[in-house]
């Protein structure tokens, strides 16, 4: 009978100790919630920028299914350029975390750049300093995605793969040969 | 209960020099390797953790008494984890720099040794306001630690400071050393720059805990010649004093 109370007892407090930590995280997501996907909206914003450069206008995204990692395409077009760009957000994680990042291809599905949304892996900085960074500076950027020997092997093969996954989409969504 | 005079002092003290985390309890090793390539980084480093100690040390310190025995160490992680989940949030909104940045070492703050070790070391035992203290004084110890290896870090391995990077509320900032940019070592933002400088750190805390241990040792080996010395020298005298007598 006294061990039943101690069991009881010690469900009680553990099951309120994590109700309680349930009420305060999903306080804390209602007071950060909006504020966080606004700045996941601005970050795409800057992606976009950044990949076409200043004001392209960007269609909202459709969801697509890639094979692995592409799951939303959008479409940009740029004054004085001819022709309609796609875009594609792609997700993908290895065991050593997340990465979301937009992929941007030229009417005729070349590599015209790429921005990281999000980046949770633990080689984060090196993966930015010795592979992201160098393909956006890169005269011949579809050269040195392939170059993925840099410090964090795994992540920058993670994001070769998207690429060349958001690519096949590109060439399905848009044939040019 | 009286409190000893001095007692808060002592206790808040004694995380930042005795009983360092970082530095003397060599805990916690893994977020001070991977976040101190900038200065900025470990300074929001060092803040976050210093927030989720202080509201795990008080909340453990509250609830000590309420938590059975059996269940103290997963309530612990509970508790430790809500912080931690919070504190990310909270950064991903308001720091989202900061957030991206630091990115899977803030969520690894619930395995952190520091915190779940001061939970069921310190708080679990003593009163919400020692407790308090002794998270603050903790988390001031380890901030301040990883801000030494950043400092020689991001000095020797860019040739200077940049701020405004992470904290963007603060305007954009280079300190640049001039001469120091010929002179860097990049290996120094490497985890390998970041095992040499931690090392480095931990030879000259040695050096000078056993330093002070030998001038100690030394210090009560003059006392016990002196101590010597003076019973010989009252022997002889008393010596004296017999033979004169006689």
């Amino acid at each position: 009978m006294a061990n039943t109370k101690r069991y009881v007892i010690t469900a009680i407090t553990l099951g309120l100790i994590c109700a309680a930590s349930g009420a305060l995280i999903g306080v804390t997501n209602a007071i950060t919630a909006k504020r966080i996907d606004q700045n996941e909206k601005d970050n795409i914003q800057r992606g976009f920028a950044e990949i076409y450069g200043q004001n392209p206008v960007v269609s909202d995204p459709k969801p697509i299914e890639g094979k692995d990692y592409t799951n939303q395409v959008y479409t940009v077009e740029i004054e004085g350029v001819e022709g309609v760009q796609y875009a594609f957000r792609a997700d993908g994680s290895n065991m050593y975390g997340k990465i979301s990042m937009l992929v941007g291809f030229d009417s005729l599905n070349q590599f015209k750049g790429m921005s990281i949304i999000a980046n949770t892996q633990t080689y984060a900085s090196t993966l930015n300093q010795n592979y992201i960074d160098k393909i956006k500076t890169a005269e011949n950027k579809s050269e040195k995605i392939e170059d993925v020997k840099c410090g964090a092997t795994y992540g920058a093969t993670l994001i070769r793969d998207m690429i060349h996954e958001a690519q096949e989409v590109a060439k399905q969504i848009n044939p040019k040969e | 209960m009286k409190r000893e005079k001095g007692q808060t002092k002592k206790n808040f003290l004694k995380g930042i020099i005795q009983e360092n985390p970082l530095l003397v309890s060599i805990l916690g090793t893994c977020p001070a390797l991977a976040t101190t390539k900038s200065l900025e980084a470990a300074i929001g480093m060092g803040i976050l953790f210093t927030i989720v100690l202080l509201c795990s040390n008080v909340l453990v310190s509250l609830l000590r008494k309420l938590i059975p025995d059996e269940i103290r160490t997963p309530a612990y992680i509970v508790i430790i984890a809500t912080f931690v989940t919070m504190v990310k949030m909270f950064a991903n909104a308001f720091l989202p720099e900061l957030y991206s940045t630091l990115g899977v070492f803030i969520s690894l703050i619930v395995v952190n040794c520091i915190v779940l070790g001061r939970a069921e070391a310190y708080a679990s035992k003593n009163t919400v306001f020692d407790s308090f203290i002794d998270g603050l004084g903790m988390g001031v110890g380890y901030t301040m630690a990883l801000c030494i290896m950043a400092f020689f870090r991001e000095l020797i391995g860019t040739g200077g400071f940049t701020f405004g990077q992470i904290f963007t509320f603060i305007p954009y900032t280079a300190l640049i050393i001039p001469g120091a940019e010929n002179f860097k070592i990049s290996v120094f933002q490497n985890p390998a720059g970041a095992f040499i400088v931690f090392g480095l750190i931990l030879a000259v805390m040695a050096f000078y805990k056993n330093r002070k241990a030998e001038m100690k040792a030394w210090e009560i080996k003059q006392a016990k010649l002196k101590a010597a010395e003076d019973a010989k020298k009252k022997l002889e005298a008393q010596k004296a004093n017999v033979g004169g007598q006689q």
